[in-house]
Formats: structure tokens, sequence, C-alpha cells
């Protein structure tokens, strides 16, 4: 099982539609795959048209129910229905694990544990962050073994690139072994000087861990996500789709690589 | 464009330390701590694997003792009366000695070895060549120094002999001490039972405790019973029935938040309203059947929901913060919004998703007598956000009064 995390401290730069494009892609290509809702936003779990307030089981369980079995597990992943993918939704109550469990010890492994005890049932597994510091996005990053951070092409989501970067540090360090990233320009719009702009400073400052390609802007992607499909199944042959699959072309070349090391 | 290095500031480090805690795994910690038992189960494993030959040496020494006082005096005879016979039998009996219990075979080596020390010496001091028993056992007359000798020689054998009779009792003592080690080890459960549990922390990441261990189940009662000791429990209650009746400082929300802080919005017939998630204990999903109804109360508290924090203090939201609206026709509450650390719960009809907000979002309330609880509009949202400390202030005060 591969676990690769979506992040990145600022909202709205495309972390959801990245997980639910990716899933799309990999789910295509025939891999079992797995999309970890970890915003209390519920933003990927409302993508595919759940109502978070009424599923049985949510991400809130893996936390309250510890430790938690492989099959106390299967009962709260979603499968969905057109789609070969699964779904481990999120809920509101995410939103209180800081405040409840903050001070218990290894609450950052939570996550990392039970899926420990389901790496048999997936070949991927997509984790959608939270754009906050805490427990969730520490238990994502905990987890992976590679992150995936979308960057707006725009120089304030640039800035707050600086804090995700603090907060891998401090994983890394913490963890004591460290985790390769890529970073992925998203919303590209190459009308735009600012577009060209943020990239080029992108280029400057984070050269190898750029991603070469960018993710360009497509309505697309927002109908996809009104209709609750991944972008891939409902329309394959757009702009936005055809950077993704290039995308996946790279991680899974790298994912290989690092198997293969 | 380059990006700046921000500076190590003191929040960083709280920050990393957090990280640091999160990202401590008690069952690694837990190995560590039982380093010293597994060590100490290790040797207990290496005496228990010790033990069939100790059993043997048992075995060996029972047969040794046996042997030892059939060889003894036959070759205490040997000294003064060595027949041909007895000289032919005593190589076979070595050699079946040897074959047997080799330990055995070493001692008798010990003891033929001092036995010739001896006769070494008693012909440095009487300056003879060395003879055969059986020329010595022919000759007629023995002259007194030899006899003196030969006495000496007798003391220095029964000395040798009480020293294996001594190895053979140290190695009885030595053997019953394991065996009865094991012994007690087999019946001790409590070894048993740190034996499994170390087993299971090098064997598994994760440390389950299974309800069939004897010991995990014994250390899930000792658990829940210190959960349970009427000390803690008085303890428990006592910080929530403060943390529901004592009265909180007047500290305005606007002082307290931050630059950017999350905010919880929820609903109450029609009125959205807000509360920071900083001061949001929880949410719980509730049907009316689960509130106990307390006669004697206010018709704004709707009663007792047991809950892991205590039992909830629901309040009828509607009716405390707008007692002007109509009720009549109020649809069932959903959710219950518990107020910061306090076990004051405000139910609501339906939850809203957490919106990052600012002080800029707000639209501050100047501090109206009418309103206490109200801190201002979330503008955005139209949305009434809550001064929880001063409601649950208020709510305290009511249900006292």
């Amino acid at each position: 099982m591969k676990i690769w995390t979506i992040a990145n401290q600022k909202g709205g730069v495309g972390k959801t539609t990245t997980v639910a494009a990716l899933a799309g892609i990999l789910s295509a290509r025939g891999y079992r795959v797995l999309m970890l809702d970890c915003d209390p936003h519920a933003s990927l779990t409302a993508y595919f048209g759940f109502d978070s307030e009424k599923l049985n089981y949510n991400l809130f369980d893996w936390f309250a129910q510890k430790p938690m079995s492989a099959k106390q597990a299967r009962n709260t992943i979603i499968k969905l229905k057109n789609e070969n993918i699964s779904l481990m939704p999120a809920s509101l109550s995410l939103a209180t694990l800081d405040k409840k469990f903050s001070s218990q010890e290894g609450m950052g492994l939570v996550i990392n544990k039970v899926l420990n005890e389901i790496k048999d049932d997936y070949d991927y597994v997509l984790i959608d962050c939270p754009p906050i510091l805490g427990i969730l996005m520490i238990n994502a990053l905990a987890a992976c073994q590679f992150l995936l951070v979308p960057v707006q092409t725009e120089f304030l989501a640039i800035k707050g690139l600086e804090r995700m970067m603090e907060t891998l540090n401090m994983v890394i360090k913490a963890q004591h072994h460290t985790i390769d990233y890529k970073i992925v320009p998203t919303m590209f719009d190459r009308r735009t000087k600012a577009s060209i702009e943020a990239l080029r400073n992108m280029r400057d400052e984070f050269g190898g861990h750029l991603w070469e390609r960018v993710i360009p802007v497509d309505t697309k992607f927002r109908d996809a996500s009104r209709l609750h499909r991944t972008p891939s199944s409902i329309f394959p042959d757009t702009h936005g789709v055809s950077a993704y699959h290039k995308l996946a072309d790279t991680l899974l070349a790298m994912s290989a690589q690092s198997k293969v090391a | 464009m380059k990006l700046n290095k921000p500076e190590v500031t003191e929040s960083q480090t709280v920050l990393e330390d957090y990280v640091v805690s999160l990202l401590i795994d008690p069952s690694e910690k837990l190995q560590q701590n039982s380093q010293a038992q597994l060590t100490a189960v290790a040797k207990t494993n290496d005496s228990q694997d010790k033990l069939p030959q100790v059993e043997a040496i048992t075995d060996e020494n029972v047969a040794l003792k046996q042997v030892v006082s059939d060889v003894i005096p036959l070759k205490q005879k040997n000294l003064s009366h060595k027949t041909s016979k007895q000289n032919k039998s005593e190589p076979s009996l070595k050699e079946n000695v040897s074959k047997t219990t080799p330990h055995l075979a070493k001692i008798i080596n010990v003891q033929n070895n001092s036995k010739l020390q001896s006769e070494e010496i008693q012909r440095k001091i009487t300056n003879e060549p060395e003879v055969d028993d059986e020329k010595m056992f022919e000759s007629k007359s023995i002259p007194i120094n030899e006899r003196f000798n030969k006495k000496q020689s007798k003391e220095l054998q029964q000395k040798h002999t009480e020293k294996i009779n001594q190895e053979i009792e140290a190695y009885e003592d030595q053997a019953s001490h394991q065996k009865n080690f094991k012994e007690n080890n087999e019946k001790d459960p409590r070894l048993q039972g740190v034996e499994k549990l170390l087993a299971k922390i090098a064997l598994a990441n994760v440390i389950v405790p299974k309800e069939t261990d004897h010991d995990s189940k014994t250390t899930i009662q000792a658990k829940s019973t210190v959960e349970i000791m009427p000390d803690d429990l008085s303890d428990a209650d006592l910080a929530s029935s403060q943390a529901s009746f004592s009265h909180r400082e007047k500290q305005p929300l606007k002082d307290i938040l931050g630059s950017v802080f999350q905010t919880l919005v929820f609903e109450v017939g029609k009125l959205p309203l807000a509360v920071p998630l900083i001061k949001l204990g929880g949410i719980v999903n509730v049907s009316e059947q689960d509130i106990t109804p307390l006669v004697g109360t206010p018709d704004w508290f709707m009663g007792l929901v047991p809950h892991e924090k205590g039992n909830l203090m629901v309040v009828d939201t509607q009716r405390f913060l707008m007692p002007e609206q109509n009720t009549d026709q109020q649809q069932a509450y959903r959710y219950l919004i518990i107020l910061d650390d306090s076990l004051w719960a405000l139910a609501c009809h339906s939850v809203g998703d957490a919106k990052n907000l600012s002080p800029e979002d707000i639209r501050w309330s100047s501090g109206s007598s009418k309103r206490p609880w109200f801190a201002g509009m979330v503008v955005e949202y139209m949305s009434a956000l809550i001064e929880v400390d001063r409601l649950i202030n208020m709510l305290t005060e009511n249900i006292v009064d």
C-alpha cells in the first residue's frame, strides 16, 4: 500500500480536486484506491454526494475507537457506487479532535496504525488534508510515503507554502525520517501575468521539488464535483484531466523508483 | 523572489513540541520501559532452556552417587588388595561411565589423577621406582614409611571422595533449585502473563490487549478500577461542576480570539448562531427521548443527558435566548453544542460548517445588558456569535435562582 498525502495549509488551492482526479485516474488504471477525507469541512465527502452528518461512520471513529481492528476499519469505509474507489468520510466532529486528544501522546499516529491494519486492501491511499495544522494534518503527514502540495499559481499562495514546509520539517524532525514531496502548480491560467510570474518564482524557490508541468484552470473540475464524479470518469478528454494523467505518470514512476531503491 | 526564512519564535517551539508529542508512539515507549522485563524473561527462558540439561545433570548425579558409592570402596580396596580381576573390571566400568555420564567420567578422572599424584608423591618420598599395584600386592613385607605414605594417600583419597560428594550435593541443590524455579515458573501465572505480554511487544507494533489473556485482563480490570475509584470520580465531578457553576471572568471573546479563528455555525429555529471552536466542548447527536427531564427546574432547562464528561445540562436554546418567540410549533432538537469545559449544552436543530474568520468579520456588540451572551454578528453568515463565558454565567445564575 502506498500512501500519498495531499496537503497545503492554505485553503482553496485544489487539494480535494487533486485527490478526486488522481483517485479516478489510478482507479481507471486498475489500482485499488482509498480516499481519506481528513478535513472537518468534509469537502471530499461532499464532493461525492454524501452528507457527512448523516453517515453512520466517519474518520472520527478511527480516533475514538482505539485500537481499531481491520474489520472495524473496513466497516467505516464507503465503497463508491459509480467508481471503483473507496472513501473514508469526514465529519464536523473532527474539528474537536485537537481539543479532545491533544494532551494524549501518540495521537499523530492513529491513521498510520489503522491503515496498517488494512494495508492489503488497497494499492493507493490518497489523504485529503485540512488546511490547518493540527492532529489531522500531523496524522496525514506521519502516515504518508509521499507528499503532494498543490499550490495555486499566485503570490499569496506561494507565501502560504512557507508554513506548509515548516510543518513538514517539524514532522520530519520528529519522525527522524524524510518525506519526499512534490509541489504541484494548480489553477494555472496562462492568460494572466500573475500566474506566469508566480510559476517563475516557484521554480526559483523550489527547483527540484516543483513538478515541471502545471494543472490548468478548468471549469470541468467544478462540473465534475457538481455531478459527484471523478473528473477523469466524466470528462476524460479535458485539459485538466490530461494534466492530472501526466501528474499520475510522474508519481507512479517515482513510486516505482522508490520501490526499487 | 526568495522566500524569507522566518525566525524561530516561542510559538513555533511550542508547536514543535506539540508535533513531537503527537508522534511519540506509546507502544514504542512501553517497549522501552519493558526492556528490563524483557531481559528478565530472556533470563527465565534461558534457564528454561537449560532445565532439561539440569534434569540430565540431576539424573547423572543420582547415577554418579550410586556409581561413586560403588566405585570408591572398590578403589579403596584396590589400594590395598587389588586383584587382577578387579583391575580388569575398572576400565570397563570407566568406559560405561564415560559413555553414559560424561560428567561422572570427568569426576572419576579427577579422582584418578589425584590418586596418581599421591602415588607419585609417595614414590618421590621413598625414592622407589614405579611399581605395579600387582607387584605391591605380591610383596610380603611393607616398610614403615611406605605404610605411612599409604595411610597419607588413603587420607588424600578420602578427602577427594568427600570433595566429590560435596560437588554432587552442590549439583543436586542447584538442580533441585532450578527444578523448583521451573515448577514455580510454570505455576506462577504472573510470569506467564509477563512472557505473553513481552512476546506481544516483541511481535506487534501495536499492543492489543486480548480479553483471553489473563494478565491483560488483570491490567484492564486494574485500569477500570482506577477509573471508577470514588476519589477520582469525585475529582472529575468536582472539576465538571466547578467548570459548570463557577462564575467566569468576563473576558470578552474579542480579546481572546486570534487574528484568524474558526467558528462553528449552528441553527436554532431560524436563527443562525456561532460559537468559536476554542470555546466548543463538543457536539452530541441527540433525540428528545435521550433527555431526562428534572422536576422543579425552569422551563428552558430540558433535562440531563448522560455523556462521558458527566450529565450534560441541556438548555432549550430557543426558550432561553429568545423567550419572546413562540415555541409551540418548535421542531425537535437534534444536536447539543457543549459550551467550553462546562456541562452546559445548547440544544440546536442543525449544525453547519466551521468557518475561518478574522475579528474584522464580526460586527462586535457594544455590550448590551439586554443580551449579554451576544458577542457580535458574523456579517458574512448573519449569525450571532455567542459570548460563551457570559452565557455560562447567565445559565448558572438562572438555574440557581
